[in-house]
């Protein structure tokens, strides 16, 4: 009974406002208003539209700049082994036992920027025939130093009878920061001190006692060094020395653009989207390159009903569901430098991708019009799939100038796991265009 | 508008002729505008789903299929849009007025010759998610499970939501009974408003519709 008078109720008005056509309730602004509509570009524009982009092109500039105008918290690297030593023996016929010379000398401080030590005491007499006097200009030791070698010996022998005994012939020359700061250089047997702080020839006045016959003088330095420092020496050193430089990585910003196709399983009812988004790279090896940085992607594709998985059932299947997604890819990848030749680059990389949905709607078209069914659905959460997407690039890169460059990156990404609200193996491809600027151009000394 | 002229304009419509579109917008204004109304709680509102719906016509026009009446299709996408629109204001339609309706009793509205701006008027002055389900089981038949369906909600919220609509709306009756009564003395009653001719523009064209 109560249902007969609801009906009732409700016919009430289902009599009045079905089917009701109002016919003087045209204006013309309301067309005005859909003609606007009509004549913009479809897609959404404005700030909003940008935000995500914004915000992360700003979350990776502030990163970028504490990374570089960090404070240099590198530890001070302290020696601790012995990475010199000269042996030389020589033997004289006055020679009664060999006197051991050993140096050690210790680092303590960091900014002592040039020092020449020479051990040889002979300054009177230029006796310091070594090969290792080669060396001409402050030179960082490094490695071994090896032995002078026997023939040396007869001169040092000769140098020292004309000479106070108990030399020790050794032309060391350093540039270390740091390397022979310490003041002292102890003489095992006569306890004899030395003073290298001044960095001047000094005189090793050995025990008036100590037959100058054979002398094995062991110098021990221990230092520390910066990378990018070279050393030289001469050429009988050369086997023991080594050039040692510290690559300086290479950073830099891209940004990209892509129009790409999207489709479920295939390419074959693709629907074209965009890819807008700033990457970082750095170049970490000299061929490979990581990168990362943040896309917003606009990936509208058309599916059916097979591919599409939700928990809602559908009374009738619709017979195409057409899909607006719209998300925020975070890549990261690594690339492998195949050429690089007169300003040409070429790599292929390969990485994962992060999405997490900003933008979720679906629309559903049934083959007869008149079924009741849903037509569209927008979802309302943001959805986050963590490395879902797998990565594959190449890139071409011409470099313009010292700070930019150009690049033309062909691309696929495929799936790892189910995107979306329909859980749909969604596959991606396009070609970005981009421009790189070389972050180390600010930083060139 | 004739079978043959509409059919022309539609082929018109799916080349993008602007001239085409504007008079097939014009010729179911009228129609498309009395669905929105119902569902809008304005008269702005109503002409803001209007173009979308009709922005929607104009750029899936070639889905159209000819040999089905095109006002059933137009007031299906209509009346899709209007969900939309309903979806879009999820969080407003919610935290609106949804007091619990007072008890009104099934056979107290009075059995007066209401017209269609007075219904309007009522349905528009309901909660949005009262006004969407009494539109779509009341006026436009639907099912509470297909309107469960529609708006992602289930069928008992429907229920209620219907319920609820429709006590509001036979307070909102009685209300106007009595004020017609006692703006007409207590005497027989005899709408003013009633008298208000259909094409009149500020019938339904004040927004003020509502107060």
């Amino acid at each position: 009974m109560k249902s007969v008078k609801d009906k009732e109720f409700d016919d009430l008005f289902k009599n009045q406002l079905k089917d009701t056509e109002v016919n003087s309730a045209y204006l013309e602004d309301d067309w005005d208003d859909l003609e606007l509509m009509l004549d913009k570009p479809s897609g959404r524009r404005g700030i909003v539209f940008w935000l995500p982009i914004l915000s992360s092109a700003a979350a990776v500039l502030i990163f970028l700049g504490w990374w570089m105008f960090r404070p240099d918290v590198s530890p001070v690297v302290k020696p601790k082994q012995p990475i010199a030593a000269n042996t030389v023996p020589v033997n004289t016929n006055q020679a009664s036992k060999a006197q051991k010379v050993e140096t050690d000398v210790k680092s303590s401080t960091e900014n002592i920027t040039s020092q020449q030590v020479a051990a040889n005491e002979a300054q009177p007499v230029p006796t310091s025939h070594v090969k290792e006097n080669s060396i001409t200009k402050p030179a960082l030791v490094s490695g071994s130093v090896k032995a002078n070698g026997l023939k040396n010996a007869p001169k040092y022998a000769l140098s020292g009878q004309n000479n106070a005994p108990g030399q020790t012939n050794h032309a060391l020359q350093s540039t270390a920061n740091g390397v022979i700061p310490a003041n002292t250089v102890q003489l095992p047997n006569n306890r004899d001190k030395f003073d290298f702080s001044t960095g001047e020839t000094m005189s090793l006045t050995a025990s008036k006692s100590a037959a100058v016959a054979s002398i094995e003088a062991k110098l021990l330095i221990q230092k520390s060094y910066l990378p990018s420092q070279e050393v030289t020496r001469g050429k009988d050193a050369k086997a023991g020395s080594s050039t040692i430089f510290a690559k300086r990585p290479q950073f830099a910003l891209t940004v990209l653009g892509a129009p790409e196709v999207n489709g479920i399983g295939g390419f074959a009812d693709a629907k074209s989207g965009t890819n807008i988004g700033l990457l970082f790279s750095a170049g970490i090896f000299n061929k490979i390159t990581i990168s990362t940085g943040a896309n917003y992607a606009v990936m509208p594709y058309n599916t059916n009903i097979a591919n599409y998985h939700s928990s809602y059932s559908f009374k009738t299947n619709p017979s195409q569901i057409e899909a607006d997604c719209r998300a925020l890819d975070i890549p990261i990848n690594i690339d492998y430098q195949l050429y690089n030749k007169h300003q040409n680059k070429f790599s292929i990389g390969t990485g994962l991708s992060s999405y997490i949905m900003m933008h979720e709607s679906y629309d559903y078209y049934y083959s007869d019009p008149t079924t009741k069914g849903p037509t569209a659905y927008t979802v309302p959460n943001h959805g986050k799939y963590f490395f879902g997407i797998a990565n594959i690039q190449a890139t071409y890169t011409r470099q313009v100038n010292s700070k930019f460059g150009v690049s033309v990156q062909p691309y696929l990404k495929l799936p790892l796991t189910n995107i979306g609200y329909s859980q749909a193996k969604l596959q991606t491809a396009g070609v970005a265009v981009g421009l790189s600027w070389n972050i180390n151009s600010l930083t060139k000394p | 508008m004739g079978e043959a002229e509409l059919l022309q304009v539609i082929n018109g419509c799916v080349k993008q002729d602007r001239k085409c579109q504007k008079m097939l917008y014009k010729a179911f204004y009228g129609f498309g505008m009395a669905i929105c109304l119902r569902y809008a709680g304005n008269r702005d509102e109503a002409a803001e789903i209007l173009n979308q719906g009709f922005y929607k016509v104009f750029k899936n026009i070639e889905r159209y299929d000819s040999t089905r009446p095109f006002k059933a299709w137009l007031g299906k996408i209509m009346m899709n849009v209007s969900i939309d629109h309903y979806r879009a204001n999820l969080k407003m339609a919610y935290t609106e007025d949804l007091e619990v309706a007072e008890g009104v009793s099934d056979n107290d509205y009075p059995d007066r010759n209401l017209n269609y701006n007075d219904l309007l008027a009522m349905v528009q002055k309901l909660p949005q998610a009262y006004r969407t389900v009494f539109n779509l089981f009341a006026i436009d038949g639907y099912s509470h499970d297909e309107i469960g369906e529609m708006l992602n909600i289930n069928a008992g919220t429907s229920k209620s939501n219907l319920f609820k609509a429709r006590q509001k709306l036979k307070q909102m009756i009685l209300d106007a009974d009595i004020k017609a009564r006692t703006y007409n003395g207590n005497t027989d009653y005899t709408s003013s408003m009633a008298v208000s001719a259909v094409g009149i523009r500020p019938v339904f064209f004040n927004n003020g519709i509502r107060e």
